[in-house]
């Protein structure tokens, strides 16, 4: 698919789609792919991550008391 | 038709278990509602997103791919950046902020963040909720109706009435907890399905190649990314699509699984891959099996009428019928995920916003879990009385539903995030419009979008934005009304305060050493000193 792409970008028609269809369908994808892998790894290129504490996680007393 | 019976047997049968494993953990509102803020995050990522995507991916937007071709993969883009919004925008600090609270609803927690002591907010959240959740639902209601009558051969009305009283079951047995962990395997059920239909498709049709071929000469606009409009028109026709991007901040239903997921910092990792992928994988099988769809219609290889019944009608079609019974019950699974959760949510909006807090009425804990009950079953009634009585068309319905939910929520819970200067008068303002408008500009003036066919200046307004979703303009005109409102009034210091210090940032190391425990700790201490 994404070679489908690199060959539709450089010019032409590759299975009936155009350079442009295929733009539509792969660019939006693969940028999506690269801001997951930036936020996901944020706290790891930042060094930094937020304070989370027993009070922030709240979590249900019944819930704790029965595990 | 038997073998589809046996596979949407086997499907229901797994959602009684779970239905029965989670009632045993259903005893509080805390839990009722939001799973003790104790939920897995492989269950909330996935949950999110199969209460997301509803009968509208399964049905409605395939249709639309059927209908328009290349330009309609402009609402998956949409729909993909949006789910990665919420994940960047709201999920960790909406986490932070409602364990801090103690919220299980979103207008617990705006009542709260706002310091709103009017219980304005709460009024305005609950009935936004009511007004386009139950729309929601009664839309789920209708994709069910449509996907079991082409599977079964049955009227669509008494098909709506067997998804209504499955959904509204099982909601009221387990609450969040079966609701969540049905969704996890609702959310395998979906991407299994969309990953086979069009496979299947597009060998049925004999490769790209000649899907495209057809489709060329068929219409020559199905492989246009803008559906042959160039210029402004096609910017228009982008956006128009698109559009579902900034709705994502203000569902309800949606953000509820941030906000029980057991630790804030999972949502970003591996929360967001979880979503992400899953997200990418059933917008493309969804897109294809409408595209691909299309060219199966023209090229004689199947008949449909309603275009979103194609799924349904490829799988009956092409498919063993034991596989058939797979698809329609992954049909089914993004239905009634969707429907429970709202139904859920909808419910919370009454017996704790308007019952517990508003009206200050407060049972025992199992009563109140027990007016929830009740309240779902007099909403799923109403929803099944639109879904029977109204248009039956998915995509538009839930688009309606979407964007009122869009701008009565989206903007002030995005503001309330990352803004410390919001204030409760700029709430309270802002969801009052937010709900007003669009009531009265998508049922009386427009409908969903812009058009030049309204009366007076409204025409002249449609005329310029001719084409663009109303929700869309609307959400900015609410958040720039937040955002003057805010700077007219002024937030309470401590609220301003609290806003600075609970997103404070640590080093990572000084998270990952109060995330060991004691005995690690300790173990640490005793090797640093060579005590061990």
């Amino acid at each position: 698919m994404i070679y489908n792409g690199i060959r539709a970008f450089c010019g032409g028609v590759v299975m009936g789609l155009s350079s442009a269809a295929w733009m539509t369908l792969l660019v939006p994808t693969i940028l999506g792919i690269v801001v997951m892998v930036l936020y996901g790894f944020w706290d790891k290129i930042t060094g930094k991550e937020y304070l989370v504490t027993d009070e922030i996680l709240g979590y249900d007393q019944e819930l704790l008391e029965e595990e | 038709m038997s073998g589809v019976l046996i596979g949407f047997l086997f499907y229901l049968v797994i959602l009684i278990y779970i239905g029965w494993w989670a009632s045993r953990y259903t005893r509080t509102e805390d839990q009722y509602f939001v799973g003790g803020r104790k939920v897995r995050i492989i269950a909330a990522a996935l949950s999110d997103k199969a209460s997301d995507f509803s009968g509208w991916l399964m049905l409605g937007y395939p249709g639309q791919a059927f209908k328009s071709g290349l330009g309609a993969f402009w609402a998956a883009i949409g729909c993909l950046f949006g789910t990665l919004a919420d994940y960047v925008l709201i999920g960790p600090r909406l986490r932070i902020y409602t364990g801090k609270f103690r919220a299980i609803t979103v207008p617990d927690y705006l009542e709260a963040r706002l310091k709103d002591d009017t219980k304005l907010i709460r009024i305005l959240g609950a009935i936004i909720i009511l007004v386009f959740m139950t729309a929601y639902v009664s839309a789920q209601f209708a994709a069910g109706g449509k996907a079991l009558a082409q599977a079964f051969n049955l009227d669509v009305n008494t098909a709506i009435l067997i998804t209504a009283i499955i959904v509204t079951a099982y909601v009221l047995t387990g609450g969040f907890f079966a609701v969540v962990w049905s969704d996890v395997v609702q959310a395998l059920f979906m991407v299994t399905t969309l990953i086979i239909v069009p496979i299947l498709a597009l060998v049925s049709v004999g490769g790209l190649d000649r899907a495209t071929e057809i489709m060329a000469q068929a219409d020559p606009t199905h492989l246009h990314p803008f559906g042959g409009a160039t210029g402004l028109a096609a910017i228009v026709f982008a956006i128009g699509y698109a559009s579902w991007i900034v709705g994502y901040l203000g569902q309800p239903h949606i953000v509820t699984r941030y906000m029980s997921v057991e630790d804030p910092r999972k949502l970003r990792r591996p929360g967001i891959f979880i979503s992400g992928i899953w997200t990418i994988i059933v917008l493309w099988g969804a897109f294809f099996a409408g595209f691909l769809g299309f060219a199966l219609a023209k090229g004689g290889i199947i008949h449909v009428e309603d275009p979103e019944r194609i799924i349904p009608a490829m799988a009956l079609e092409l498919m063993p019928s034991w596989l058939a019974g797979f698809v329609i019950a992954g049909i089914l699974a993004a239905i009634m995920s969707t429907a429970d959760s709202q139904l859920l949510v909808a419910s919370s909006a009454v017996s704790r916003d308007l019952y517990h807090k508003v009206l200050g009425k407060e049972l025992g804990k199992k009563q109140m879990v027990n007016i929830g009950r009740l309240v779902v079953i007099a909403l799923a009634i109403v929803a099944l009385y639109y879904a029977m009585s109204g248009n039956k068309i998915v995509y538009a319905m839930v688009a309606t539903a979407w964007g009122g939910l869009a701008v009565g929520f989206g903007p002030i819970l995005t503001l309330s995030l990352w803004w410390k200067r919001v204030t409760k008068e700029a709430g309270i303002v802002g969801m009052a419009y937010g709900l007003i408008s669009e009531v009265i500009l998508e049922s009386s003036i427009y409908g969903w979008s812009f058009n030049p066919d309204a009366p007076g200046i409204f025409g002249s307004i449609g005329a310029a934005l001719n084409g663009i979703p109303v929700f869309f303009v609307n959400f900015f005109i609410t958040l720039l009304v937040i955002v003057v409102v805010s700077l007219l009034t002024k937030p309470p210091e401590d609220v301003v305060k609290l806003h600075g210090e609970i997103f404070k940032k640590v080093p990572v190391s000084v998270m990952e050493a109060r995330s060991k425990s004691q005995a690690e700790n300790v173990a640490e201490f005793a090797k640093a000193r060579k005590l061990a």
